[in-house]
């Protein structure tokens, strides 16, 4: 069987920066705070009364020519031959060169322990406990746990180690058992498409037969594989308005 | 054992007050150091002023990588002097070789320290590099060609160099003798095995001097390389890490070579020939720096892209103006002070040393302009601009690789000859 | 006239760099531009950059093999 060649459509006409995969993201892989492998910019442009306001969904670009797995010094930034680029977390060595690398700022650096920094303590609150019919969130995913690909490597999750890199993997976890990543599912206007480019039937491959599209940074050469349909690339007028607040914490 | 002791040349063996007190400032420096890379490992690399740039607003990287940048670029010097005396035989600067060697090694050991210092897993680093290091990667250069090649190359160099006194050491009772007696594994100071020396010296030189070029180009490649960092992406960042790691060693080499002769009570020794010839290395290479800079800057404010320009208005009027100019201003003082040294033919030690001193700002002061700015403010997407204060942390760990470096001179010098001894050494009455 | 201890040095030498070009070219990972596949992130034997390292200071020593060498009339 041939490999696929996953790639992602967002549709810029649809997202109405409610960034619920920005949310689903986060639940699906424990990220910890401040951590947003899934990013929305919510942008204005021009000055009233012409103001316009867009949104522009940034996950991992999961470039083709990636320059986060060019520079890897150990080879934990990786392309798999179905074109998803991950990081094996027990290779990684914390030097932090992919994420000065990468044009897109997807990557983001354990600089604790993630258990350490999540909204929410994994340890039993009764008072938490109560309030949610005694589950308690987050709901550690156990698939993070298990390794992914034909290298058996431990690739999914934010949930590993401190002194190490992660990024938006696509879902791997999800992606092998034949779902689609959670902010494809959960997006409530289906923004995102997700599949395989060599599929002519595939639901991505149709959407750019058929919608005029464009990638983030063409220019730098990274050739990614998420297409954004119907809309431009934020020009340098463009302003950033409700960031997240990022800030200090780590 | 004999009954009349020997003043050994060059201080060895003599404990001085002043020296003590170097060293008490150096151990306590390595202490507070050691002490802050503690909390950095119990509370991790949050411990840092550093953070994610993009949504998190931080610098990824800071004050770490740019010493690393730092410390390799001073070890830059001192094998090259060692390596232009014998290609160029400039017999007078030979007095300074060995101490030229010793801050190679000592830097780039500072330096291969300082990359644990940053890395998330330093101990998986140091495995994993070994294991899997990629050549595509330009980090592969500068861990196996800077850190393994160019360390051990000096390292042979220093080794072989220094046989001759070792020899010499070892004729006289002392408790390091069985040191000596290792070091110089035989030597006898025959004029065959001199020749010999002399000869293996000069190709070992020769071989040395394409690593160094190749070492320098691939941690300016770590940075020129990067097609997405406005501000690094550049070709002139290799030649420009040569050239500025340059200005740097023979800077310190300036400051060190004072510093023995003073210190050691030597009136001609350096001569003043050496200090000349260093002066004017210093004096080519930081005007061919300040020519690299000005050609940077023209590219980036005539035709760079938006984010490149706006990056040099930052360096250059905005932000982190004040530490450009810091920087280029300590460059452009210490030319000048080198100038009017040529110029007037008078050459003075203290007017030198300042310019090395000066030249070391500039390098410091240029690392972090390389490294720190392009992260902040250099994000291609509409992110928000970021901000980096070092914490004390960051710091202290830095204090303490420099107080390591010196408190590894400063033991050295009370074991072995740190210039070369003048043969015979003379038997005198303490 | 090549003495026995220029032939120990340029054999050492030789060694050295012959380490260094099969660990860099053929041991250490594949080059491939653009890195498409898990396989050019791994090298092909494991430590082929300790290898490497190990090339180059094999050859620097031969250096020191030249200086060492017992002198002519000595046993080896």
């Amino acid at each position: 069987m041939a490999m696929p060649r996953y790639a992602m459509t967002i549709d810029l006409s649809r997202c109405m920066g409610c960034r619920a995969c920005m949310v689903a993201c986060k639940v699906e892989n424990n990220t910890p705070e401040a951590h947003f492998w899934m990013y929305v910019f919510r942008f204005e442009e021009e000055e009233y009364p012409k103001t316009r306001v867009w949104f522009l969904p940034r996950p991992c670009q999961h470039c083709d020519n990636a320059p986060c797995v060019k520079v890897c010094p150990v080879g934990a930034r990786y392309k798999r031959d179905d074109g998803l680029v991950l990081t094996d977390f027990q290779r990684c060595i914390g030097c932090r060169y992919c994420e000065v690398a990468c044009p897109y700022g997807v990557n983001y650096f354990h600089w604790k322990h993630p258990d350490k920094a999540q909204y929410l303590d994994y340890t039993d609150d009764p008072e938490v406990k109560s309030r949610t019919n005694n589950t308690m969130p987050p709901y550690r995913n156990p698939d993070a746990d298990l390794r992914y690909g034909p290298e058996e490597r431990l690739t999914a999750g934010a949930h590993h180690y401190r002194g190490v890199i992660g990024k938006c993997t696509f879902c791997v976890h999800r992606v092998e058992k034949g779902l689609e990543p959670a902010c494809v599912a959960n997006c409530p206007v289906r923004v995102f498409e997700f599949g395989d480019l060599d599929d002519p039937n595939s639901i991505v491959s149709q959407k750019l037969r058929t919608n005029p599209h464009f990638r983030l940074l063409e220019e730098e050469g990274t050739k990614p594989r998420v297409y954004y349909l119907m809309g431009n690339p934020p020009s340098p007028e463009v302003r950033q308005v409700m960031p997240v607040k990022g800030g200090k914490r780590g | 054992m004999s009954g009349r002791a020997v003043a050994l040349p060059y201080g060895v063996g003599r404990i001085s007050l002043g020296w003590l007190a170097l060293v008490a400032i150096a151990a306590a420096l390595v202490g507070v150091g050691a002490f802050a890379y503690a909390i950095q490992e119990l509370e991790g690399p949050i411990a840092t002023g550093l953070r994610d740039w993009g949504t998190m607003g931080g610098a990824t990287w800071g004050l770490y990588v740019s010493f690393i940048v730092y410390f390799v670029g001073v070890s830059f010097a001192g094998i090259t002097v060692a390596a232009l005396i014998r290609i160029l035989g400039l017999t007078y600067l030979r007095p300074i070789s060995r101490v030229a060697e010793l801050l190679t090694i000592v830097s780039l050991i500072l330096g291969a320290l300082s990359v644990l210092a940053d890395l998330g897993q330093p101990l998986r680093g140091i495995a994993n590099l070994f294991r899997y290091a990629r050549p595509q990667s330009p980090f592969f250069g500068t861990f196996t060609m800077v850190i393994a090649g160019y360390l051990f190359a000096s390292l042979v160099y220093f080794y072989l160099a220094g046989r001759r006194d070792a020899y010499l050491m070892a004729q006289y009772p002392s408790p390091l003798r069985w040191l000596y007696r290792a070091w110089a594994a035989g030597y006898q100071d025959t004029p065959e095995e001199k020749a010999r020396h002399e000869r293996i010296s000069f190709w070992l030189a020769l071989g040395i001097l394409p690593l160094l070029v190749i070492a320098h180009s691939t941690l300016g490649l770590v940075f020129g390389l990067m097609g997405g960092r406005p501000g690094w992406f550049s070709a002139l960042q290799a030649p420009g890490f040569v050239v500025l790691a340059g200005v740097s060693g023979i800077g310190h080499i300036i400051v060190l070579a004072a510093l023995l002769r003073w210190s050691l009570g030597l009136r001609d020794q350096p001569e003043m020939a050496a200090f000349r010839w260093l002066g004017q290395a210093l004096l080519v290479l930081g005007i061919i720096y300040i020519y690299f800079t000005i050609v940077e800057m023209v590219t980036a404010g005539y035709a760079g892209r938006e984010h490149e320009q706006r990056l040099a208005k930052l360096v250059l009027v905005g932000y982190y103006a004040p530490f450009f100019w810091t920087g280029m201003g300590a460059l452009g003082l210490a030319i000048g002070l080198l100038a009017s040294q040529a110029l007037s033919g008078r050459w003075s030690i203290p007017l030198l040393v300042a310019s090395g001193i000066l030249a070391n700002v500039t390098a410091v002061a240029k690392r972090l302009i390389i490294v720190v700015p392009s992260l902040t403010h250099g994000s291609l997407l509409p992110y928000g601009i970021g901000m980096y204060i070092p914490t004390w942390v960051e710091g202290a760990i830095i204090a303490g690789l420099m107080g390591l470096g010196a408190l590894t001179i400063l033991l050295f010098m009370k074991a072995f000859p740190i210039m070369e001894v003048p043969a015979p050494v003379e038997e005198v009455r303490p | 006239m090549i003495s026995r201890r220029a032939w120990a040095a340029l054999l050492v030498l030789t060694a050295g760099i012959a380490l260094m070009v099969v660990s860099y070219l053929v041991l250490a990972a594949p080059w491939g531009f653009p890195p498409e596949s898990e396989k050019f992130s791994n090298p092909r034997l494991a430590f082929a950059p300790l290898l490497f390292i190990i090339g180059v200071m094999i050859a620097f020593l031969a250096a020191v093999v030249y200086e060492l060498w017992p002198q002519r009339g000595g046993k080896e």
